[in-house]
């Protein structure tokens, strides 16, 4: 076997130092969650691992280089939001969101990309700086949750200009995605249910129908606010920043567990119009998801740390306890045993099949790419076997349990 | 002369082959043992089938037995079952006939082959599907789910797709109906 050259290490080093340290920071940050801190509470520190996990996606430039926007983003605006979500002074956010808006812009500029979603973007964070600001008149300090209409009903519609800009870039500015989300959730209680579940409807069946899961799932966040569903809300937020993450198809089955625990919450209470209208918006929302699924994902750049991510919530969203949903344990159970059973289906399946699985074909492979190709299906193997091991233990343990 | 190559080739899984069965599978369990998220089973279903046609009709039936239940936990349904009755047979009248169009949508969404089987299971789980506490309640749990998973099987393979989908839809909508008046 060949030692690897220096020239190797040192392009591997170039490749791979940013998405390490991301993976690190947002790391650090799913610890603090864990910790269950008075300093950070879970739901602040969550929000904080989100954005550094959506800072730390994108893949590096070929000069291994990160953009200022990229350092802002992962290392200043997650402290900013945990100290903004746990309730604290929100000015350091509203800094932070106008100075990576500035950056994004300045870096477009420099690149000649479109700048025209860019201003949106700029537009669409000034917009929700300004109304936190404006809704923290009467207060000492500027808070992100806020509680008066009009100052609501700005931040709305910036957010609305901001998750639409974002979903065409890809780059370290998506990181904001997480706080204006949140804020957006909060001030959500404060307005017009009806006006908002409508208006965020179409917005989210619009999207799902367009393939923009994205739009469609954060769109879907603020209808359960707006239908008083909060830990609905934060599951389908939370599931809004994966897809962020992630940028592909797959990924919009990270709506899953909020969409159960708000279906779970409509079908539990009285029928209302709220709530029915809140129903409808659901089923049409997911029925588009469906009808436009694409079966791809990306796992480039610091996004496997949103891939386990991902994974957790789909499976154990129960566990999430900072969202607040109560009634997930049969959602749980029935996830992890489906897991454990269609693993054990598909190997089965394989070994029938002669142990292969068929690869699509790729067209014009370099030789960089067919040490990529080889590596990556023994990666998948040696996951999906840990994998399967680990959840047919479980099922086990579980069944023995229950008899 | 045929290769062996070619054979093997011809028999390797695709991978949303293995996806399709790998949800087939986690679903029949999931109504097997009544365990688990009656809206996630409805995903898993729609995977099964790989058309959103499907899932949106399995969506539909399982939605309606939420609504008439109020628990999209399948053990609360079985064990609502087990206490008072098949779904079925018990009133008042719009709930029988919600899970009886329930079970039907959901048999006629099947697509033809083993992916099938886990509708017919979610159907006998929702019209006769009490939770295994007594020899007798088992013994009517098991008989719904051969005859339900049989009946998809043969129905998926037997009538035209078109037609089948236009029933489902028919029955699926009745169902939920039925259920928000219950």
């Amino acid at each position: 076997m060949r030692a690897p050259s220096t020239a190797a290490i040192a392009a591997a080093v170039n490749r791979w130092w940013w998405p390490v340290t991301g993976i690190g920071v947002a790391a650090v940050w799913v610890g603090v969650v864990l910790a269950d801190s008075s300093r950070f509470p879970p739901l602040a520190a969550a929000a904080a691992a989100g954005t550094a996990v959506l800072a730390a996606a994108p893949s590096l430039p070929v000069a291994g280089v990160p953009g200022l926007t990229g350092v802002a983003a992962l290392l200043a605006l997650p402290l900013a939001v945990a100290e903004a979500a746990r309730g604290g002074n929100a000015a350091p956010l509203g800094v932070a969101l106008g100075v990576i808006g500035l950056l994004a812009v300045y870096g477009a500029a420099r690149d000649r990309s479109p700048l025209v979603p860019l201003l949106a973007l700029v537009a669409g964070l000034s917009g929700v700086v300004a109304g936190l600001t404006l809704g923290s008149v009467d207060t000492d300090q500027i808070r992100l949750a806020i509680t008066d209409r009009p100052s609501a009903a700005v931040v709305v519609a910036g957010a609305v200009l901001v998750l639409v800009a974002i979903d065409h870039r890809t780059r370290a500015e998506r990181a904001v995605v997480a706080p204006v989300l949140l804020a957006t959730v909060l001030a959500a209680p404060a307005l017009p249910p009806i006006a908002l579940i409508v208006g965020w409807g179409a917005l989210a069946v619009g999207a799902a129908l367009v393939a923009r899961p994205l739009v469609a799932c954060a769109a879907l966040a603020v209808v359960a606010a707006a239908a008083g569903v909060a830990p609905a809300a934060l599951l389908l937020a939370a599931g809004a920043v994966l897809i962020a993450v992630l940028d592909g198809g797959l990924a919009a089955v990270c709506v899953v567990p909020g969409a159960v625990a708000l279906a779970g919450e409509l079908a539990a209470r009285s029928v209302t119009g709220v709530r029915a209208t809140a129903a409808v918006v659901l089923a049409l929302t997911v029925l588009a998801l469906a009808i436009r699924f694409v079966g791809s994902v990306r796992v480039d750049g610091g996004r496997p740390v949103g891939l386990v991510l991902a994974a957790w919530l789909v499976v154990a969203p129960g566990s999430w306890r900072f969202a607040g949903a109560q009634d997930m344990r049969a959602y749980d159970t029935g996830a992890l045993r489906a897991v454990a059973v269609g693993a054990l289906v598909a190997l089965a399946v394989l070994f029938r099949r002669g142990g292969e699985v068929a690869a699509p074909a790729v067209p014009d492979i370099d030789d960089a790419d067919v040490d990529l190709l080889t590596t990556r299906p023994a990666v998948a193997s040696v996951a999906a076997t840990a994998a399967t091991v680990a959840s047919v233990g479980w099922l086990v343990v579980s069944v023995v349990r229950l008899h | 002369m045929e290769s062996p190559g070619a054979y093997l080739h011809a028999r390797r899984a695709s991978g949303t082959e293995l996806l399709r069965l790998a949800a087939a599978g986690a679903a029949a369990a999931l109504f097997l043992s009544s365990s688990g998220d009656a809206l996630l089973a409805a995903v898993l279903l729609g995977v099964a089938a790989c058309d959103a046609a499907a899932a949106g009709l399995a969506g539909a039936a399982l939605t309606a037995a939420v609504l008439r239940w109020g628990s999209s936990s399948l053990a609360a349904i079985a064990g609502g079952q087990a206490v008072l009755g098949s779904a079925v047979a018990v009133g008042p009248l719009t709930g029988a006939v919600s899970a009886a169009a329930s079970g039907v949508a959901l048999v006629l969404a099947a697509e033809p082959g083993p992916t099938a089987i886990p509708f017919g299971l979610a159907a006998a789980a929702l019209v006769a599907g009490p939770a295994a506490t007594s020899p007798t309640r088992f013994a009517v749990r098991l008989a719904a789910a051969l005859v339900a998973a049989l009946v998809a099987l043969v129905v998926s393979r037997r009538l035209a797709k078109d037609r089948r989908r236009a029933i489902a839809a028919g029955a699926a909508a009745l169902a939920v109906v039925a259920a928000v008046l219950t």
